[in-house]
């Protein structure tokens, strides 16, 4: 009974595969067409199209939560005429957070869709794999992320990075909570390492070591080698940065053990489901450091309402959502500079990328964004937030971040 | 030494999941020769009807009977009208599409559920026991109560009703079984459906632990293969073992060697054991199918 | 099966011509040899052309496109003629990939590289191949699909030589005055003569002696032990095959993209590739090429037409309906529809 993979053949199907493959040619050439039309060149009132690549499916696709965040940015702002009577759109296209996605994507964004600018690219590596060829055509770039490696001559981040978020929740630890003993859990990736450079930095500023630096992989299933190291090495305030998921696990994990430090976490895993995943190990045991207001609180009035006029189904606890606010709201002050350049018509690409250096720009979302020639990301404040029954609370006010070197050290 | 213990007991604890996840892929092994890799995503869609109803105020027990209904009638649509027309063509082919009809279904998922992690609720969370620096909680108890009752169900089953030795007939010799009036497809198509519940009972377990994604539970499922290659895919109990045993050394291999030879690790276990023991550490017969 | 049909002998001794298209369609080998030759050529003309004339994302997904080829055209040998299911044709583009980015970055020339990756693939694959020979089936799968998963965490625990998760950029290595890397049409003109050259080679040693008995090998190893034949070691030497086309892929796909990171090396990218190779029909080298830009321009392209989240349900749906078509895919529908007629007409 040896069987062959596939023996026979039957045309009618042959035939539908071959259709899937002539739609595809279809779309490459359809494509082409578009190109050709109105574009990055501007010159007279229109629609001014921002693009994004980020995972809306795939094992990521919870990241892509941000793009309902920045759609009620611009809905906000639609509503009210656009940007001087140009209309901002977004066009976001899967990667599935996946390097080998985005280069084909973001060109079909920048010669397909013919995007004013990229904004709101989730992920590190994906970002890295397209920021030569943004580079190379002068595309501006803002990405939704907090590794400083996303920054180069036309790319800017609309938030601080993870090296000064973690010294801030280090530094609050020490300074606020007396911790001497602060261990920190990091996975070898773009939001580890940063994590852990500045947590080590602002350790060091204060005369201390970190008790364990512990490494894990947030794939593996089971975490309780990442609790036992920490158990065993005695720390009671542990810094980690991941997604809600993954944090998640590690608190159970070490709950598990009977291990219930006190954990310090960057807002990327700041939202409602961090506290369900858990499964009841978290409650007053977790502070986060998060560059963004609450989303329940006073302060995100005009964020709530924009997401629901704008329809969104979104979590407004989730920093996710926020961080595309944020991003939107960055890129909108960019475009409304470069607007004014080309006298309140479309602007082109390069008047996008004129516009970012020397901005400055502060509301209720975004603090001190101050981008210049030699500053691309910003050195911001954040809140320290904790959790008191079941609700999120500003443990302190708005303070100014340790300026812990960029990279990963 | 705690560091072992803990890695010891927890992979322990973790391995019964694997070889929970393994068990499902067991039934349809028996009965086909092929193993199917929408596993996962079958539970997954059964545990978001389960996490509708739990939003919607529904009783766990509820919730959680629901789920593998759910799972059982997903798991007998995909195989009667999708896997087993296409053994036609082969049985590698038949695996074949269940990957595509993973795909599709996480698609789908993608596309009109949304893929941000969702807490889903546990049969209890609450400490039940303590074992050494080990904390058991009340849903790693009942997941071992129901692993154990699940296998001794399969094993007897399988050696002791009628279905389970015609399912087995089956699998040994499809054109003999024929000849005996024995209905292989209506077997098949029966294998789907047991098949599709233990995916949903899996899932129970899994999805409190991992949130509930479009691709969590199929994360496990990776390691339910390993546990019944290594195992032996014509012992149940083998399966148990294995999954304690590939749980424990998963472990080991991340707090001694480096968190991010895990899923390396698991391929060694599971090539050495097909190089040196190809029936697996618990199989008797060797495999000449497929 | 279906394949074994009694043909009436005629006055020569051989079969009659239909029956020997027919034959030569569904084995892949044999009389249609000329024919297919020319069919791989006006494909790369269409490819050549639309790349030059369209725009960069077109040139881009094609060159991608025609990269996938390659690594589908070395697993197709597998799944072929060996009738295994290998589900990780992306670990061996890592190979290539990894050893091209390490190379590169140490400065070496472009020709050095390339022995390199050759050397490094066929190192590897005959290593990978020794033990994978020995399953079969079920368990050749489990076993890839094991490794295949095992490959992202693999280049992280390795990052001395991958970069990590932080990632290796690709330095364009620079020819006469182009910078080499995936707007460049110089490299689209690379992989396309490259694919019709290892199409060629296969073509050519499938149609030798070696084709038969490899199809002896799969599809009755008994008999062809009591032939004599060595099933292990053309076995060996077909996943080695795979492994180097895999790793010769690999390298133009560090070169295009120009940034390599873990991610990139998921399980999906085989069953990507895999998928690919069935859609095409794994006995087709023109099959093997349209599988090969299907999956490399379908996910970026299909985006404009359906909402980009469901991607998926499309390339699960195209990959059932592949499935269902059976093994000749697009390129034996192709050839029916082109080259047999031809060559039929021609023996009348």
């Amino acid at each position: 009974m040896e069987s062959r993979v596939l023996t026979r053949t039957r045309g009618v199907f042959a035939a539908l595969a071959a259709g899937a493959l002539l739609v595809t040619a279809g779309c490459g050439s359809s494509d082409d067409s578009s190109a050709t039309g109105s574009s990055g060149s501007g010159g007279e009132k229109g629609e001014i199209v921002i693009g994004a690549t980020g995972p809306l499916s795939g094992p990521a696709a919870s990241l892509g939560e941000l793009y309902k965040g920045m759609e009620a940015k611009l809905d906000e702002i639609n509503s009210r005429g656009g940007i001087d009577g140009n209309r901002v759109k977004l066009v976001v296209k899967d990667d599935q957070l996946n390097p080998a996605n985005t280069p084909g994507v973001a060109r079909q964004l920048v010669e397909g869709d013919d995007v004013s600018m990229m904004c709101g690219v989730a992920g590190s590596p994906t970002t890295v794999s397209i920021m030569p060829y943004l580079k190379a055509r002068r595309i501006a770039l803002v990405a939704a992320a907090g590794s400083s490696e996303l920054t180069d001559d036309n790319a800017y981040l609309p938030l601080p990075t993870y090296p000064s978020l973690a010294a801030g929740i280090t530094k609050y630890a020490v300074e606020d909570l007396g911790k001497r003993k602060v261990a920190i859990a990091y996975s070898d990736d773009a939001v580890g390492n940063p994590t852990l450079a500045g947590a080590k930095w602002q350790l060091e500023q204060m005369g201390l070591e970190p008790v364990a630096e512990v490494k894990f992989n947030g794939q593996a299933p089971d975490q309780s080698a990442t609790a036992a190291k920490l158990k065993a090495s005695g720390a009671d305030f542990v810094v980690v940065n991941n997604t809600a998921p993954i944090v998640a696990s590690v608190i159970r994990a070490a709950a598990k053990v009977g291990y219930k430090p006190e954990w310090g976490v960057l807002w990327p895993a700041l939202n409602r489901g961090l506290v369900d995943l858990s499964g009841g190990t978290i409650d007053d045991n977790v502070v986060f450091a998060s560059p963004f207001p609450l989303g329940d609180s006073d302060r995100a009035q005009t964020f709530r309402d924009a997401l629901r006029t704008s329809g969104q189904d979104a979590d407004e606890t989730d920093s996710i959502v926020m961080l595309g606010w944020v991003t939107a709201t960055a890129c909108l002050e960019v475009i409304k500079r470069a607007v004014e350049e080309a006298g309140g018509n479309k602007p082109s690409r390069e008047q996008i990328v004129e516009a970012m250096p020397g901005m400055t720009y502060s509301d209720e979302y975004v603090s001190n964004l101050e981008w210049t020639e030699e500053n691309h990301t910003v050195k911001g404040e954040a809140l320290i937030v904790g959790i008191r029954d079941g609700r999120f609370e500003a443990l302190t006010d708005f303070q100014p971040l340790p300026e812990a070197p960029e990279g990963e050290g | 030494m705690d560091l072992f213990e803990t890695s010891l007991i927890s992979g322990i604890v973790s391995g019964l999941l694997y070889a929970l996840a393994g068990v499902g892929l067991v039934v349809i092994y028996r009965v086909s020769g092929y193993v199917s890799f929408a596993q996962g995503d079958i539970a997954a869609v059964a545990l978001y009807l389960g996490f509708w109803l739990h939003q919607g105020g529904a009783p766990y027990l509820l919730v959680a009977a629901s789920v593998v209904v759910a799972g059982a009638v997903l798991g007998g649509l995909i195989g009667r009208f999708v896997v087993v027309p296409m053994e036609r063509f082969g049985i590698l082919a038949a695996a074949m599409a269940t990957i595509a009809v993973g795909i599709t279904i996480q698609g789908m998922e993608n596309a009109f559920i949304g893929g941000e992690a969702r807490p889903f609720p546990s049969a209890g969370e609450s400490v039940a026991l303590t074992i050494g620096s080990v904390s058991l909680t009340w849903a790693d108890v009942i997941s071992f109560l129901v692993c154990g009752v699940i296998v001794a169900a399969l094993a007897t089953g399988f050696k002791r009703t009628r279905v389970g030795i015609a399912m087995r007939a089956v699998h040994d010799n499809p054109s003999a079984a024929e000849m005996l009036g024995v209905a292989s497809v209506s077997l098949k198509r029966m294998s789907w459906i047991v098949s599709g519940a233990l995916a949903g009972v899996t899932g129970l377990f899994i999805a409190p632990v991992y949130s509930l994604t479009p691709t969590s539970v199929n994360a496990i499922v990776v390691f339910g293969f390993a546990a019944i290659v290594v195992g032996g895919f014509d012992s149940i109990a083998g399966a148990v073992v294995a999954g304690m045993v590939i749980g424990v050394a998963t472990n080991l291999t991340a707090a001694y060697i480096n968190p991010d030879l895990v899923t390396t690790s698991l391929f060694l276990m599971l090539v050495t054991v097909l190089l040196i023991r190809p029936q697996g550490l618990f199989g008797r017969r060797p495999m000449a199918r497929v | 099966m279906s394949t074994t049909r009694a043909a009436p002998a005629t006055t020569n001794g051989r079969p009659p011509r239909d029956e020997r298209v027919a034959a030569s369609i569904r084995t892949g080998r044999g009389i249609l040899l000329p024919g297919r030759i020319l069919l791989l050529v006006l494909v790369a003309i269409v490819v050549l052309i639309a790349g030059m004339t369209g725009d960069n994302p077109l040139k881009y997904s094609l060159i991608i496109g025609t990269i996938y080829a390659i690594a589908i055209l070395g697993n197709n040998a597998i799944t072929g003629t060996l009738g295994e299911i290998n589900l990780a044709a992306g670990a061996f583009m890592a190979i290539g990939a990894y050893t091209a980015s390490y190379t590169l970055s140490r400065g070496w020339g472009l020709a050095t590289v390339v022995l390199a990756v050759i050397v490094v693939s066929l190192l590897l694959g005959l290593l990978i191949a020794i033990p994978t020979v020995r399953l079969s089936g079920l368990f050749t799968a489990l076993a890839t699909f094991a490794l295949a998963y095992a490959v992202p965490d693999l280049a992280l625990a390795l990052s001395s030589i991958t970069g990590g998760d932080a990632g290796t950029a690709i330095t364009p290595p620079i020819i006469g005055d182009t910078l080499i890397d995936g707007s460049a049409t110089e490299l689209l003109i690379a992989v396309v003569v490259l694919f019709v050259v290892l199409a060629a080679v296969n073509l050519w040693l499938f149609s030798r002696s070696i084709g038969s008995r490899l199809l002896t090998v799969g599809e009755a190893p008994h008999a062809a032990r009591s032939f004599g034949l060595r099933p292990s070691l053309l076995k060996i030497a077909v996943w080695t095959w795979a492994a180097l086309l895999g790793g010769i892929a690999g390298l133009c796909y560090a070169l295009a993209v120009g940034f390599l990171n873990p991610t990139v090396f998921t399980v999906f990218l085989s069953i990507s590739l895999l998928a690919g190779g069935l859609v095409g029909g794994s006995r087709s080298v023109v099959g093997a090429w349209l599988g090969g830009l299907l999956v490399g321009t379908l996910p970026p392209n299909i985006q404009s037409v359906v909402p980009a989240s469901s991607t998926g349900i499309v390339f699960g749906v195209v990959l059932l309906a592949a499935l269902l078509a059976g093994s000749g895919g697009l390129g034996q529908l192709l050839e029916r529809g082109t080259i047999a007629p031809l060559m039929r007409r021609k023996g009348r």
